[in-house]
């Protein structure tokens, strides 16, 4: 079913919209989830609640996409939930992805206010879309899905080692980057 | 602000960048003019090479040297901003490639990036329409027969083709995501080896790449 037909189906409250977004996106959102979180059964709370969550949603809602939309409910969820288990020692990506992230910016226990983190996502936006097609879509697979570097190695057919060098050089353009933008004090 | 702030403010990207990097999305297709150019001798190699690919489905390439830890990294924007070495023959020159391609030519550790003795690799990434492109270039000193046992062949999934005087093998490799095949193509030319990849379902296409590269 295409994605506008779902969303049709959300807004004329049909619980039909919950089953087609679980056949088309449920395995997507699953993977999104697992990658942060590193747990089936919690994986499928999030992507249930991900179902409730766009219930709520849409209306009033019309994504167009679908997909991102559920996603990003999905990953946003998953972050919720990994801050809040955080105190248990887990394995997973995000521990190794966090280490490699902090290296662009020095931590700093100060929280970001709405303003900072709006003009966060946007530089992050513009400094994506600065990058070749390849090292986007790399990038995003590691900072946004959370993908382990040997999965990306094998969707690229390229050597762990090369995905750990592009991700490298990407991460020095970034903090580079966040510095002329004056997100590095 | 922290690493955590970063990694979530990420989550605010904008969807097309997160459409087309999501797991196992498929290129786009379209196609190509220089498909009708070699269109015919792909067609006939491509019969002999379909009873090859058969046997070469599952095969798993193991890991292969590490090019990346060696030398020094050089980026260029077009193959052409190499010296003038090799008598222009790096075949990369005769490849169609998009204004996006990333082109990483490296160098040895303390050598000279103008001298071809300290060359050390060619590494060219290119998302062109109709699929992706891979392609390493390794200069002097590699061992095509240590790169073909080491790398993505195996005995059995070896297929050879002598493609305008040179010796091609071939092979193809099921990506893990199951929408595409990845062909190979490894062979040596003036001291230089090379190892081309073709993300496609289409066997033509790495030959296209061949005709390309090895246009007489």
């Amino acid at each position: 079913m295409e994605d506008k037909q779902i969303v049709d189906l959300y807004w004329a409250r049909s619980e039909a919209a919950i089953v087609e977004t679980q056949k088309k996106y449920g395995r997507y959102c699953h993977y999104i989830a697992y990658q942060i979180l590193y747990s089936d059964e919690d994986a499928k709370e999030v992507v249930n609640d991900v179902y409730m969550k766009t219930w709520n949603t849409v209306p009033p809602h019309r994504p167009d996409p679908l997909k991102p939309y559920v996603g990003m409910i999905s990953r946003q969820l998953a972050l919720d939930a990994y801050e809040a288990q955080h105190t248990q020692k887990r394995g997973g990506q995000v521990p190794l992805v966090l280490d490699e992230l902090s290296e662009c910016i020095p931590d700093n226990a100060n929280g970001i206010d709405v303003g900072e983190s709006l003009a966060l996502r946007d530089a992050l936006n513009r400094f994506v879309r600065s990058l070749s097609d390849r090292t986007q879509n790399i990038f995003v697979r590691r900072y946004w899905y959370a993908s382990s570097i040997t999965e990306i190695a094998e969707e690229y057919s390229m050597k762990e080692s090369g995905v750990t060098v592009l991700l490298l050089r990407t991460r020095k353009k970034l903090k580079d980057f966040l510095d002329k933008e004056g997100f590095v004090v | 602000m922290t690493s955590k702030d970063i990694f979530r403010e990420m989550g605010g990207l904008d969807t097309d960048l997160i459409m087309k990097a999501a797991p196992g999305m498929p290129q786009k297709k379209s196609v190509n003019k220089a498909w009708i150019k070699w269109g015919v001798i792909a067609a006939c190699l491509c019969l002999v090479a379909a009873g090859a690919f058969r046997i070469a489905v599952g095969f798993i390439p193991s890991q292969t040297t590490d090019i990346f830890r060696e030398g020094i990294p050089y980026e260029i924007d077009s193959v052409y901003a190499l010296p003038a070495k090799y008598d222009g023959k790096i075949l990369a020159q005769n490849l169609e490639l998009s204004e996006t391609a990333d082109i990483e030519f490296y160098y040895k550790e303390g050598g000279n990036v103008n001298d071809t003795d300290d060359w050390y690799s060619l590494i060219i990434a290119d998302d062109q329409e109709d699929g992706k492109l891979l392609m390493h270039c390794m200069f002097g000193e590699t061992d095509v027969d240590d790169w073909k046992v080491s790398s993505v062949f195996t005995k059995d999934a070896t297929k050879t083709e002598v493609i305008n005087g040179v010796s091609v093998q071939i092979a193809r490799l099921e990506n893990s995501l199951k929408y595409e095949y990845w062909y190979y193509a490894i062979f040596e030319y003036d001291d230089i080896v090379y190892d081309v990849r073709v993300q496609s379902n289409d066997p033509n296409e790495i030959y296209d790449v061949l005709g390309q590269l090895l246009e007489e």
